[in-house]
């Protein structure tokens, strides 16, 4: 037996529009229950109350919680969690190589800053003071040269005086004379030196 | 994988509409989202990231079922209190004062009908109707089979209709 009616009274309409709204009916059903709606006024009238009831359910806002509330959820959650630590303690807490790695990291960039922050300049001029040390220092260094100089060229013309005059001068009389031996004859260089 | 403030961000809508719907009193839905959301806190860890919602909406239903008890175990009178943005009307639903008045009473009639429904009727209309999940996801939450469930959904409706149906039988809203 079906569990549908033959003919549908208004109460068992009421009890089944739902699925009619719900397309959930089989066809026949649906039809037969369309046709009664045509012909009864308050099964008509119930069919458009549920219709507003299921659009008016569905035009209700989904509302946020207050944002004061969440955030008495999140201090009372996530946030209690996060350490409170002073910089002192946070600092103390770190491991020995990333204080010497950040403190070799703050030296490189000082001097990157600093060696960027030098900008090219032009030249200084000197004062008038440092060119006339300048010029007395070059001066005595050039007297000084001239010394040293002077002195070179006399040792190389006492050697030459010794090596190409006193020497021959002293064999040539000696042999004149008859009187030095060959030992005598080597006359010290140093005797000649002094002159 | 989300964390925990994301989740709430994500999530504190459905809470707090379902404990607000549910409950009829914002104040009330406050303390139960917060109350809801302390405990997912608690349980973070054994809560599975797809099946947070489910177990969010299980445990504020059961938080809003338990204060419904307590109201009716004490002797302290409820007063329902609407929050003004519900009772706006949608947008395109017309202009006519009249029209938006007769819009705005029924709408508050129809959530005093509402909170005034039986469970699980009530708890299965607020997640079908107005929060828009799937029998499957009710199912769940609930822990009812699906076909249960359409039919419960059905038999909701049916009831708020008879509730209504003395005011508003002859009203054209058309």
């Amino acid at each position: 037996m079906s569990q549908w009616p033959e003919n549908w009274s208004c109460e068992e309409v009421w009890e089944h529009l739902e699925e009619l709204l719900e397309g959930e009916l089989p066809e026949t059903q649906a039809t037969q229950i369309r046709s009664h709606l045509d012909q009864c006024a308050a099964c008509e009238a119930q069919t458009r109350l549920a219709m507003e009831i299921r659009g008016e359910l569905r035009a209700l806002p989904e509302l946020d919680a207050p944002a004061p509330l969440l955030q008495a959820v999140l201090d009372q959650t996530v946030k209690a969690q996060e350490p409170r630590l002073s910089l002192g303690e946070l600092l103390g807490s770190w491991p020995r190589p990333i204080w010497a790695a950040l403190a070799a990291a703050s030296l490189i960039l000082v001097l990157g800053l600093t060696v960027l922050s030098q900008r090219p300049t032009a030249p200084e001029q000197p004062d008038a003071a440092a060119i006339a040390q300048a010029t007395a220092e070059a001066r005595f260094a050039l007297a000084r040269v001239g010394v040293l100089t002077r002195e070179a060229g006399l040792t190389i013309r006492d050697k030459a005086l010794r090596d190409q005059v006193a020497v021959p001068t002293q064999k040539g009389l000696s042999q004149f004379l008859g009187q030095v031996s060959d030992a005598e004859s080597r006359i010290p260089h140093e005797g000649v030196k002094d002159v | 994988m989300k964390g925990f403030e994301e989740m709430v961000a994500e999530q504190q809508r459905k809470v707090y509409s379902f404990a607000h719907y549910f409950l009829g009193n914002p104040q009330e839905a406050e303390d139960v989202t917060q109350e809801v959301l302390l405990k997912l806190w608690r349980n973070w860890q054994r809560v599975r990231q797809e099946s947070v919602r489910p177990w969010l909406l299980r445990v504020t239903r059961n938080a809003c079922y338990d204060r419904l008890r307590q109201r009716r175990s004490s002797s302290r009178v409820f007063l329902p209190d609407t929050d003004p943005e519900v009772l706006e009307t949608t947008p395109g639903s017309g202009s006519d004062p009249e029209d938006l008045a007769q819009r705005a009473d029924f709408r508050r009639h129809l959530l005093a009908a509402l909170e005034i429904l039986a469970e699980p009727y009530r708890s299965i209309l607020i997640l079908r109707e107005i929060q828009g999940l799937r029998y499957r996801e009710i199912s769940e939450i609930l822990d009812l089979p699906l076909n249960t469930v359409r039919v419960y959904i059905h038999r909701g409706r049916r009831q708020l209709r008879e509730e209504l149906a003395g005011r508003y039988d002859s009203v054209s809203m058309a």
